[in-house]
């Protein structure tokens, strides 16, 4: 596979998961994720081991199943009414192994509309992702918001 | 301003105006006389270990660094600098050898002193005193590394104020089998809505399950998957608990009833335990391990050991404010305890986490519903059952109720009229009636 392929193929992976986020398609991203996926949201401090200096989020497949599931919850107070969102996704760096193994860097502006106000949070993401049965999952999404030294309320999944 | 009349009408003795959380005024009057003038937390002595070490906070409205000096003392001092008044530290924390301004290039020791002022020879009538420097808040007081400070030159020492809270507060403590813990970077939430609402919140059982049925339904069907055990069900939430209240508007939980069994929880670990045997002997120690309880010093402090963290509450606005958590390392301990700690923590109080927004979500709900002036009252009418004094003088009942949110109002109404401190026992006026008559349909209830 050339990198242009490799490029366009991945970029079209990130709109398509962005996507399924924004329309509340949350079961389907899940299928997007490889078994041992770590999302991971650092706090304020970024070097270092989750557990030794926190984060805002390091869960596991089982975690963002729950997440899911309290997300579609009826009775969740955090989705009366459900956030809008929008994620802008732009400046991807991709890079592969050539064996099934790939990263992705990108800039990211989501943009969150609830509680009667327009939120915005900048950052940057991070993709490992690996060719499992012919498709691309993802195996770590992590995601510095520049604003993750600050006091922040409610965030859906970026 | 308000006046001290007027705070006595607005909170009663089980009920408060919606004024007292909506009124911009009666906010600025906290900032002075509650914020400006009792015990406030500042921060933990582990967060400025080394010397030089400092972090840059506020106290109220006054910006201020807590810095550890070259004589490794911890010290509580303004953020301004005694030219003209610019910030002399910038950085959430740091290490600095001096602080200076970046203005005008003045010096200042990390022990405060004044160091360097450039074109001093030039300066005309300043001869200023040897200790002159950045300004020491009034008073600073630690407990087990428990920074607090005051603006009030007199008053009760913290000892005083914390009362049985220092004993909650080495308990805290004693868990780490080197007996002090470590606080990391707070992770920070804001949200739309009066300081108060969050204090009351952690002083409050009854919205526990319900608020957040959805996150405890799906917590208990994950643990239901992974070790057998019940599923959610409002008659399995009910919360069999103790609560107290010991004077000067703090409180605590003691989750007793609700323990469960150790091996599921994140101190279940043989080498923490034997640590805390050899430290303790075997019944203390499964004592400290199992500790479920929240611990409340008013007016800024809320401590939580079953995950080993504090948040320290920043009232903004009369109608925002910020809620910092600090997740806690037990020194000592080995580090898949404190790993699995800092993680809980973060996914109980983090702006993306499992419980906390629903709490932040609520409190914007009632901020906005305050605002209508025909809804005169918020109501604390929930009572505990079986209210007694306990043998340390605590004011102690069974399961949830309203009691703790009435007693923070006691030590409000008091700091707000300006009322001499009593010291931390509770007083007569504070117990109030303690005989009430025990029903047996409600002990029932409790016992289930």
């Amino acid at each position: 596979m050339t990198d242009h392929t490799l490029r366009e193929e991945l970029e079209q992976f990130v709109y398509q998961e962005n996507n399924l986020l924004d329309d509340r398609r949350f079961e389907e991203w899940l299928g997007l994720l490889a078994d041992d996926i770590v999302y991971w949201v650092p706090n304020a401090m970024e070097d270092g081991a989750p557990g030794e200096i926190g984060v805002i989020v390091y869960e596991n497949l089982t975690g963002l199943k729950a997440r899911v599931a309290r997300t579609l919850h009826q009775l969740n107070p955090a989705q009366k009414p459900p956030p809008r969102t929008r994620h802008f996704v732009t400046n991807i760096v991709v890079s592969g192994d050539g064996n099934g193994a790939a990263h992705l860097s990108s800039n990211l502006l989501l943009y969150v509309s609830r509680d009667q106000q327009l939120f915005q949070y900048p950052g940057k993401s991070e993709y490992r992702l690996r060719k499992i049965g012919g498709g691309w999952r993802i195996s770590q999404k992590k995601i510095h918001l520049i604003s993750n030294n600050l006091p922040l309320s409610q965030l859906p999944l970026l | 301003m308000t006046g001290n009349s007027s705070y006595d009408q607005l909170v009663q003795e089980d009920r408060v105006h919606r004024r007292v959380y909506a009124d911009p005024q009666i906010y600025d009057d906290e900032m002075r006389r509650i914020f400006g003038r009792t015990w406030v937390f500042v921060g933990h002595e582990s967060e400025v270990p080394e010397p030089g070490d400092f972090k840059t906070d506020t106290l109220g409205r006054r910006p201020i660094i807590l810095v550890r000096g070259e004589d490794r003392k911890v010290r509580v001092l303004y953020n301004t600098c005694r030219h003209r008044g610019s910030k002399v530290a910038y950085e959430d924390y740091g290490n600095a050898e001096q602080f200076r301004c970046l203005y005008h290039g003045w010096t200042y020791e990390t022990t405060g002193m004044l160091k360097g002022v450039p074109l001093r020879e030039r300066f005309r009538n300043f001869d200023p005193e040897p200790d002159f420097g950045l300004i020491p808040v009034p008073r600073t007081q630690s407990h087990r590394g428990f920074v607090f400070a005051s603006l009030s030159r007199e008053g009760p020492s913290l000892e005083e104020h914390l009362g049985r809270g220092a004993y909650y507060l080495d308990q805290m403590c004693d868990r780490a089998p080197d007996g002090a813990i470590e606080a990391i970077r707070p992770i920070k939430c804001d949200y739309r809505g009066n300081w108060k609402l969050q204090l009351e919140n952690y002083a409050d059982n009854y919205h526990a399950a319900i608020l957040h049925q959805s996150a405890f339904e799906v917590g208990a069907k994950m643990q239901q998957e992974k070790f057998g055990t019940r599923p959610f069900t409002m008659r399995n939430a009910v919360s069999k608990h103790i609560e107290r209240n010991y004077g000067a508007g703090h409180s605590m939980v003691d989750y007793v009833g609700n323990r469960g069994p150790l091996w599921m929880n994140a101190y279940a670990n043989p080498e923490y335990l034997k640590l805390m045997q050899a430290k303790y002997g075997p019944e203390r120690a499964q004592d400290l391990l199992e500790l479920d309880v929240h611990i409340m010093i008013y007016p800024n402090l809320l401590l939580h050991t079953r995950m080993n963290h504090y948040r320290v509450l920043r009232p903004t606005a009369v109608d925002r404010t910020e809620v910092w958590s600090y997740p806690c390392k037990l020194k000592g301990a080995p580090r898949d305890v404190n790993d699995t700690l800092i993680l809980n923590t973060a996914h109980h109080v983090s702006s993306m986490g499992e419980v906390q927004v629903d709490d932040l979500q609520a409190f914007t709900w009632v901020q906005d519903g305050l605002q209508v002036e025909d809804m005169d009252w918020v109501l604390f009418k929930l009572v505990g059952e079986n209210v007694h004094v306990n043998e340390h003088g605590e004011r102690e009942w069974h399961n949830t109720s309203e009691e703790m949110i009435r007693h923070e109002y006691v030590e409000w109404r008091r700091l707000m009229v300006g009322e001499k401190a009593q010291g931390s026992r509770p007083r007569q006026a504070e117990i109030g009636p303690i005989a009430r008559p025990r029903s047996s349909a409600t002990q029932k209830e409790g016992r289930r």
